[in-house]
C-alpha cells in the first residue's frame, strides 16, 4: 500500500513563467569539458591560463 | 584538424595530447562521444515517447557538453511536451545564447512566443498544479482533486498532474479512474517509473475488483436440470427478457398479467357502476313502494277510524233495556211538558230494538215531542230573527228543519235559508232556498227562492 505522504514527497512545484529568468540565470552550465579544463590547468598550473 | 580544447592549438586526430601544452585530448574526444551517445539515446527514446528517460539521457547529453545544441534543443522539446514549459524555454534560451545562428532554437522559442494563448494556458495549468500540491500538502485532497482536473483540462500532458490525479485516486480508493489517469500518463511516457509503480501498485487492487465482478456475472446464471442434462441460461433483465423473442412463456405470462390488470381497471369499474346503477334503481322502487304502502296504511288506517266511530256511535245508543228505559223517561218527561229532555232521551233510543208496542209509543212519544219541539224552536227562530241574531236562528230553524223540513208549509226552511242568507252564509242560503224551489215551486215562497237564488248567484259571479 502506498504511504500518501510519502509519495507526495516525489512532486515538486513545476516552474511557473515568472521564474523563468531566475530559473535560466541560477542554472549551473558547469559540463564535463569545462571540469577538463580546469583539471588540466590544475595539472599545469605554469599555463593554468592558457585556456581561460 | 582539430583544435585542443585548452590551448586552441592544432591537433592531429591521431595524437592523445596537445604536443603544444600537453591537455588530454583523448578525455576530451571520450566526453564529446559521450555527449553525443547520450544524445542519441536521448532522441531514440524521445521517439518511442519514453519521455523521462529522453531527459535523463539528454540533460546527461548537456552536462557533457553544454554546447551540444542538438541535444539542448531536443531536451526543451521534451520539456514542452511533458509539460514542462519553462524548463522548455530555460533549454531554448540557452541554446540560443550559446549558437544565435541556430535556426531551431529560434524556430522553438518564436513558435512559443506567437502562440499566446497556448503558453498561458500552459503556464495557468502550471499555477494551478502548484496550488494543487499545496492542498495535497495541507491534507486538502478534494479540493486538490477539483484543482488538478483543471490543469489537465489546460494541459493533458502533463505528466506529473496525471500521476497526482492517481494518487489522489488511489488514496480515495478510487482504483479504476486511478488505473485510467495512469494510462493517460503513460501515453505521453510510457516508461515512467513512477506511474509503473502506481500501475502496478493499482493493478493489486484492481484484480479482486475484477474477480468480484467475474463471480458476479457467472452468479447472473440460471442452472436447471431436465431430467437428463444440467441447463444454464443467461438471467436476463426486465427489459432483455421483453427484447429476447425466445422468451415467449415469459411474454405469455405478461400478456395474461396486463390482461388481468386491464381487466381489474377497465372492466370492473364498469361492472361496479352497473351495479351501483341497478342497487340505485331498486332502492327508489323500495322508497315508491314503501311511500304506496304509506297511503294504502293511511286508507286502512281511515276505513278504520270510520268503524271506530260507527262502532262507538252503535255502543253509545243504549241496548234494548236501555232504550225502554229512555222511551219511558222521554214519555215522562213529555208529560212533564219537558220536551227538550224528552227529545234528548228520546235520541237514545234505538228503534230496532224495540217491539211494535214500543215502536208505538215511540211514535207517539216523537210526534208528541217533536211537535212541541217545533213550535218551540220555530218561535225561538222567528225571535232570533226580529232580533237579527241570525246565528240563534239557524240554530233554532236547523232543529225544526232536522225534526220536520216541511214544518208550517216549509216555512221553517225558507226562514233558515233567510237566516242563512242575512248571515251571509251564501253557499247554504242557496241549498235551503233550492230545497224550499223543490218542494214548493208554486208557492209564493218558491218562487221567491227562486228569485233570491238568481240574485244571489249573480252576486257571486260578480
Amino acid at each position: 500500500m502506498l504511504d500518501f505522504d510519502e509519495e507526495l514527497k516525489n512532486f515538486k512545484p513545476s516552474m511557473e513563467i515568472r521564474e523563468a529568468e531566475d530559473a535560466i540565470r541560477d542554472t549551473d552550465l558547469t559540463d564535463m569539458i569545462d571540469i577538463l579544463k580546469e583539471m588540466t590547468g590544475a595539472d599545469r598550473p605554469d599555463k593554468g591560463s592558457a585556456g581561460r | 584538424m582539430e583544435k585542443c580544447f585548452y590551448c586552441k592549438s592544432p591537433v592531429s586526430e591521431e595524437q592523445d595530447r596537445c604536443p603544444s601544452c600537453g591537455a588530454s585530448q583523448k578525455a576530451y574526444r571520450m566526453i564529446m562521444d559521450s555527449s553525443e551517445m547520450a544524445y542519441n539515446e536521448g532522441l531514440e527514446r524521445a521517439c518511442e515517447h519514453d519521455l523521462s528517460r529522453a531527459i535523463e539521457s539528454l540533460s546527461r547529453a548537456v552536462r557533457f557538453n553544454k554546447r551540444n545544441i542538438k541535444a539542448r534543443n531536443l531536451l526543451g522539446l521534451v520539456y514542452m511536451e511533458y509539460g514542462e514549459p519553462v524548463l522548455a524555454l530555460r533549454e531554448w534560451v540557452i541554446a540560443k545564447n550559446f549558437a544565435p545562428d541556430d535556426e531551431l532554437s529560434d524556430r522553438y522559442l518564436n513558435s512559443v512566443s506567437q502562440d499566446v494563448g497556448l503558453f498561458d494556458r500552459i503556464d495557468t495549468a502550471t499555477r494551478r498544479f502548484n496550488t494543487a500540491l499545496k492542498y495535497c500538502q495541507s491534507g486538502s485532497t478534494d479540493l486538490a482533486l477539483i484543482e488538478i482536473k483543471r490543469v489537465i483540462h489546460d494541459n493533458p500532458g502533463m505528466v506529473k498532474a496525471r500521476q497526482l490525479t492517481a494518487l489522489l485516486y488511489i488514496n480515495d480508493k478510487q482504483y479504476s479512474k486511478a488505473y485510467n489517469e495512469l494510462k493517460e500518463a503513460e501515453k505521453v511516457d510510457w516508461n515512467n517509473p513512477l506511474t509503473a509503480r502506481y500501475i502496478k501498485e493499482v493493478k493489486k487492487h484492481l484484480v479482486p475488483e475484477k474477480k468480484h465482478r467475474e463471480k458476479k456475472v457467472r452468479r447472473q446464471t440460471i442452472e436447471y436440470n431436465d431430467g437428463h442434462d444440467v441447463v444454464m441460461i443467461p438471467r436476463q433483465t426486465f427489459i432483455e427478457a421483453l427484447d429476447n423473442s425466445k422468451s415467449g412463456l415469459f411474454n405469455i405470462l405478461l400478456g395474461i398479467a396486463i390482461g388481468v390488470l386491464c381487466f381489474i381497471f377497465v372492466v370492473t369499474p364498469t361492472i361496479r357502476i352497473r351495479e351501483n346503477e341497478k342497487a340505485r334503481t331498486a332502492l327508489i322502487t323500495a322508497n315508491n313502494k314503501a311511500a304506496s304502502s304509506k297511503s294504502d296504511a293511511a286508507t286502512l288506517k281511515k276505513q278504520v277510524d270510520e268503524l271506530k266511530s260507527q262502532l262507538d256511535r252503535y255502543e253509545g245508543q243504549s241496548d234494548v233495556k236501555g232504550s225502554y228505559e229512555s222511551l219511558l223517561e222521554s214519555y215522562s218527561k213529555s208529560q212533564d211538558e219537558d220536551y227538550d229532555s224528552a227529545s234528548n232521551d228520546l235520541s237514545d233510543v234505538n228503534q230496532d230494538l224495540l217491539d211494535k208496542n214500543g215502536k208505538a209509543l215511540y211514535k207517539t212519544v216523537s210526534d208528541t215531542v217533536d211537535q212541541k219541539v217545533c213550535e218551540k224552536k220555530y218561535t225561538e227562530g222567528r225571535q232570533a230573527l226580529a232580533r237579527h241574531d241570525y246565528k240563534a236562528a239557524i240554530e233554532a230553524f236547523s232543529q225544526v228543519v232536522k225534526l220536520d223540513d216541511s214544518y208550517e208549509n216549509g216555512d221553517a226552511l225558507y226562514r233558515l235559508a233567510e237566516a242563512y242568507e242575512d248571515n251571509g252564509d251564501k253557499d247554504n242560503a242557496i241549498k235551503y232556498y233550492n230545497k224550499v224551489v223543490d218542494k214548493y215551486a208554486d208557492s209564493y215562497k218558491g218562487r221567491s227562492s227562486a228569485r233570491k237564488i238568481q240574485t244571489l248567484q249573480s252576486s257571486e259571479g260578480e
